[in-house]
């Protein structure tokens, strides 16, 4: 049997690298270039996972719906849109976001094979919520977009997207 | 003009400075309120009965205060073991340059300020008053990156509120609250 230190160790390693969010599986699962769906509602998504987080960008029928870095949150499996430019040159976490101050909250969270992007802004007094899940079916990637009209989520037609470049 | 007349003069002088405020959707909306509602579940089935006691007053001038008695009723009484009694109150006051209102912080001087994190869980709760009525939202970044938002519309009529109430996680109502209350006199 070996020492006990032996097992420990990358038990040690594990967890904190586990907790960064490196490598994890679901944002790798949508790495790449894709693009698809029929002209006016022409969809092009780009992800780009680096050792700590991911960036996104998705547009829809020429309106870019998100265009972000992504980094870890608190919270497993969750990731918030992170600090960019000088604040990131910094190194500093700018203030979180502050829907009730004009600011838009965006945020990321991992399900099965993919992501599921959100945004919250206060528009005219009242919530807008739009989301776009992206998953992976086999070579290609299934978006959908939506997006809170009311009480209930309008969810747009699957757009299935196929890798660009190889 | 006598020591009367003068007295009315200065008064009208001080009233012509100081214009009526004119009336706004809020003003309506001030009183006390007794009524009813029905809880239904995200399928629209019945599932309680409650009493709602519900005040809405004038806070700080511009803003207000929100107060609220529920009472899940058992079998439609009140008088029966397991009836739940929730108190609620909440104050908002005007945002700067945004056409709403947002839940009032009491600054605690004997603590630093704490950062607001919606990210971390931090309710964001506005409320809006228009033509329509007075529209409260809280939305909630739940533990695995879902949404919840609450929606609670109360709407003016001749004799009282409508009282409106949804609960949407991640897009799909899960609990609904529909009921009426009319003004105390």
């Amino acid at each position: 049997m070996g020492r006990p230190g032996s097992l420990l160790l990358p038990l040690l390693l594990a967890v904190p690298l586990a907790a960064a969010g490196v490598a994890r599986a679901e944002p790798a699962a949508v790495a790449g270039r894709w693009a698809g769906g029929a002209e006016a509602g022409r969809a092009e998504l780009v992800v780009t996972t680096a050792a700590r987080g991911f960036t996104v960008r998705l547009a829809v029928g020429g309106r870019t719906l998100f265009d972000a870095p992504f980094a870890p949150s608190d919270r497993p499996g969750v990731h918030e849109a992170a600090a960019t430019g000088l604040f990131a040159m910094l190194g500093t976490r700018r203030a979180p976001a502050n829907p009730l101050e004009g600011e838009e909250l965006v945020w990321a969270r991992e399900v099965p094979g993919g992501l599921v992007l959100s945004r919250l802004a206060i528009a005219a007094g009242k919530p807008m919520i739009e989301q776009a899940r992206i998953a992976r079916s086999g070579e290609r990637v299934v978006l959908e977009i939506g997006r809170l009209g009311g009480e209930e989520v309008e969810r747009s037609p699957v757009i299935e997207l196929g890798r660009v470049g190889g | 003009m006598d020591r009367r007349g003068l007295l009315l003069a200065l008064a009208a002088a001080a009233f012509a400075g100081h214009p009526v405020r004119a009336e706004g959707p809020l003003d309506r909306l001030f009183g006390v309120f007794v009524g009813v509602a029905r809880v239904e579940d995200g399928e629209g089935r019945a599932i309680e009965q409650r009493d709602l006691d519900l005040t809405i007053e004038p806070f700080r001038r511009t803003g207000f205060r929100l107060r609220t008695i529920s009472v899940t009723l058992v079998d439609g009484r009140r008088d029966l073991p397991g009836v739940v009694r929730r108190e609620g109150e909440s104050l908002f006051v005007p945002a700067q340059r945004r056409p709403y209102f947002v839940e009032f912080r009491d600054p605690n001087l004997f603590r630093q300020r704490e950062e607001f994190q919606p990210m971390a869980g931090d309710p964001v709760r506005w409320a809006v008053a228009d033509g329509e009525g007075l529209h409260v939202y809280a939305f909630v970044l739940l533990e695995d990156g879902r949404f919840e938002l609450q929606v609670t519309h109360r709407r003016p009529t001749a004799d009282g509120l409508d009282l409106a109430f949804a609960r949407i996680v991640e897009g799909v109502v899960q609990r609904r609250v529909v009921g009426r209350a009319v003004r105390v006199r």
